[in-house]
């Protein structure tokens, strides 16, 4: 427990020192508020455009906020992901490329507590910026829109945090075999889209992937209550990541032996 | 008008609060990935994505100085 808390205070310091803990939540922040926000001013970015005739007429119905906090949701499942993934790349490759994991492991430190140290720290970045982000947009919904009930959003807000640790998982696991950053990103940005990918080949099984997260999220946000069946996907998603999990300690402890 | 303005400016206020910590840290690097320079002209020139390729790509991170 003590290697423990080094490790996990050196991630931190290190978060610190390339930034990554101002930069990382203040993306994720930029991206979800600005949904709110063109949806509120899309008339009048539409009005003040110039490539409409004169004399057109947009009538646009205004959403609700259940529909534009959903709609914060999807954007922040397409270009958070992505990001999300590229702030995960580097972590273990760089130590492997640097020659610190080799004089890290020197040492009696047990690739578990390695793993579990740099995903723990990690997961509570990530999910604490996505914390304020969510907040945020939620806040702005709440003044430009309708309002959203907090216990619906809430429910959102939990089964969405799933698919981010899913996300942060798939990205160190992949960086336990490859060596080169880029090839990381590519690799675990196939696998999530063919999670996606597989839910419309085979629609049987869609309710059981992890890829049926957001759309969990975003019916808790507009019904209250899912009619999918909520404990399918969260039991699998866990027991994905508990493998994914199981598997990459293993692996590392192959590829650490000198 | 200023109903745009006080919306937007959380928005305006992380932006600029990305842009400055990008500047800082590029410039008070000891070395970059690629010359410094094009980093700096990045990080001015494309808003929002620029700042997030030098923190992703652009910096040098070697553990021993």
């Amino acid at each position: 427990m003590k290697r423990f808390n080094v490790l996990f205070h050196k991630e931190w310091v290190e978060a610190w020192r390339e930034k990554k803990l101002v930069w990382l939540p203040a993306v994720i922040l930029l991206v979800t508020l600005l949904q709110p926000i063109s949806l509120y001013f899309m008339p009048t970015i539409l009005e003040n455009s110039n490539s409409l005739p004169p004399g057109a007429v947009i009538e646009l119905p205004i959403p609700s906020g259940a529909e534009v906090l959903a709609g914060t949701l999807s954007q922040l499942h397409t270009i958070g992901t992505a990001i999300i993934v590229l702030a995960c790349m580097n972590v273990i490759v760089q130590e492997r490329n640097n020659g610190s994991l080799m004089q890290l492991f020197s040492r009696p430190v047990n690739t578990a507590t390695y793993i579990f140290s740099k995903w723990t720290m990690l997961v509570m970045l990530h999910l604490g910026a996505f914390t304020i982000s969510y907040g945020a947009a939620w806040y702005y919904t709440n003044i430009l829109f309708s309002d959203v009930s907090l216990s619906s959003v809430w429910k959102s807000f939990v089964i969405y945090c799933l698919w981010i640790v899913l996300v942060i998982t798939v990205t160190l696991f992949v960086s336990t075999f490859l060596r080169r950053s880029g090839g990381v990103a590519g690799i675990s940005i196939l696998i999530l889209a063919s999670i996606a990918l597989l839910s419309t080949v085979i629609p049987d099984i869609a309710i059981y992937l992890p890829s049926n997260l957001l759309n969990l999220a975003t019916e808790l946000l507009s019904t209250g209550k899912g009619t999918m069946p909520i404990a399918a996907v969260l039991v699998t998603t866990i027991a994905f990541i508990a493998l994914l999990l199981f598997t990459m300690v293993k692996q590392f402890e192959k590829s650490v032996k000198f | 008008m200023e109903n745009i303005v006080t919306l937007l400016l959380p928005v305006i206020v992380i932006q600029f609060l990305l842009l400055i910590i990008a500047l800082i840290s590029c410039i008070r690097a000891e070395e970059t990935l690629g010359p410094k320079w094009v980093w700096i002209v990045i990080i001015f020139c494309i808003s929002i994505i620029g700042p997030i390729l030098y923190f992703v790509i652009g910096q040098r991170k070697d553990a021993y100085k």
